[in-house]
């Protein structure tokens, strides 16, 4: 089943890609100092944007990948989903809870909490918006749903002071 | 033996980095992620374009915020595989000169998915002047705005800037520690490098170009 987790590179151009977006490799420091230049400059519409941008960043690669995949079930998809996104070093993420009604999520080791506190400390909300904006893409790429109808919330983050990073997902 | 970037690319690659059991990227004394290119295109062209409608006269303070923000990767990212076991294994013994320290770096550089970089002209301790193309920034632009009125590849040009200025300012060869203060000692210096794009593939250049000067020559 790995096969599907494989990023596809052009060493001459220099392009990765991986259900036909390009893949990038970047680092925590400027993961979540692009962040909070963002955060500082939109205040409190920045949350939109980070997980609006989140989600149709890993929808449009997810639905590429599963053009590409042999299995039909829903729940396979979200699997891949949770493999890929551990692959490409956001962490470990359980979405066994997670249906086409949406539901819960939690993450274990996420990069953006740990990258987010090891640079600053602690802060006072939740701070992986990349992670929820994959979440929704997942499940609306997994059960088929119009992006419009899937929403993903941040509602307990290692980076907060919280034990782990738990997401709420909810269809409309 | 000289920078052999073919084998860099080709090593580095080899590598697979990917998540640990952890779900993370612990390489070069840093956290890696695989990311989606889509998703800093969308971030930075969408705080930019925010903030320049808000007030069109913001567009240059807007566009700091991004270079800093690419001036802190540089400085960390880097930095960080400038002073790591991978780099002392893989690139160090090609290293004749300081110079080498440039084209080292830009060789790792190339097998991140960034696009493909070329040193076109290095002036040692001076100038720096580099093409780049399918930067990502700049494809990623042209696929979901019109073509751009100036340049746009603002991490790829302060990664430019804060390369210079980690061999020739923060003299990386001597592996300092990589600290906010020496970042901000280095990057505030009047002498420090910045960088220019000259050529952007989003503003209808075949390709984009930089040119890394340093601020008060
Ligand atoms: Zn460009």
């Amino acid at each position: 089943m790995s096969f599907h987790l494989a990023p596809q590179a052009d060493l001459e151009r220099g392009i990765t890609t991986l259900g036909g977006r390009r893949l990038v490799f970047h680092c925590h420091h400027y993961n979540v100092f692009l962040q909070r230049t963002i955060e500082d400059a939109l205040q409190e519409r920045a949350p939109r944007l980070l997980v609006a941008a989140g989600m149709e960043a890993s929808r449009s690669m997810l639905q590429g990948r599963e053009g590409e995949a042999q299995s039909g079930s829903a729940a396979d998809a979200l699997r891949r989903a949770a493999d890929t996104f551990a692959a490409q070093g956001f962490g470990r993420v359980d979405v066994r809870q997670l249906g086409e009604g949406g539901g819960r999520a939690t993450l274990d080791h996420s990069h953006y909490a740990v990258g987010w506190v090891s640079r600053w400390g602690k802060r006072a909300a939740p701070g992986c918006f990349f992670a929820a904006g994959f979440l929704a893409g997942a499940v609306a790429v997994a059960y088929r749903l119009a992006p419009e109808r899937v929403t993903s919330r941040e509602i307990e983050c290692v980076a907060a002071g919280d034990e782990r990073c738990s997401f709420r997902v909810e269809v409309w | 033996m000289a920078i052999d970037e073919r084998v860099i690319v080709e090593t580095v690659t080899g590598m697979g980095l990917a998540g640990n059991e952890e779900g993370l990227i612990p390489a070069f004394g840093l956290y890696l992620t695989n990311h989606y290119a889509d998703f800093y295109n969308r971030i930075s062209f969408g705080v930019l374009g925010a903030l320049v409608r808000e007030n069109p006269e913001l567009t240059e303070d807007a566009v700091a915020l991004l270079t800093e923000a690419a001036h802190v990767c540089a400085f960390h990212t880097f930095g960080g595989i400038m002073s790591s076991v991978e780099w002392d294994a893989l690139v160090q013994p090609m290293i004749e000169s300081r110079e080498d320290w440039v084209l080292g770096m830009m060789a790792v550089v190339n097998a991140f998915g960034w696009g493909r970089f070329r040193v076109a002209e290095l002036l040692p301790g001076e100038r720096l002047v580099v093409e780049l193309r399918d930067s990502y920034e700049s494809s990623g632009y042209l696929e979901s705005y019109p073509q751009a009125d100036g340049p746009r590849c603002f991490l790829a040009n302060g990664g430019m800037a804060g390369l210079m200025n980690l061999v020739y300012q923060g003299d990386i060869t001597r592996r300092p520690t990589l600290t906010e203060e020496l970042y901000r000692e280095v990057f505030s210096d009047p002498r420090s490098f910045r960088s220019h794009e000259r050529l952007c593939a989003a503003k209808g250049d075949s390709h984009c170009e930089f040119v890394v000067e340093r601020m008060q020559g």
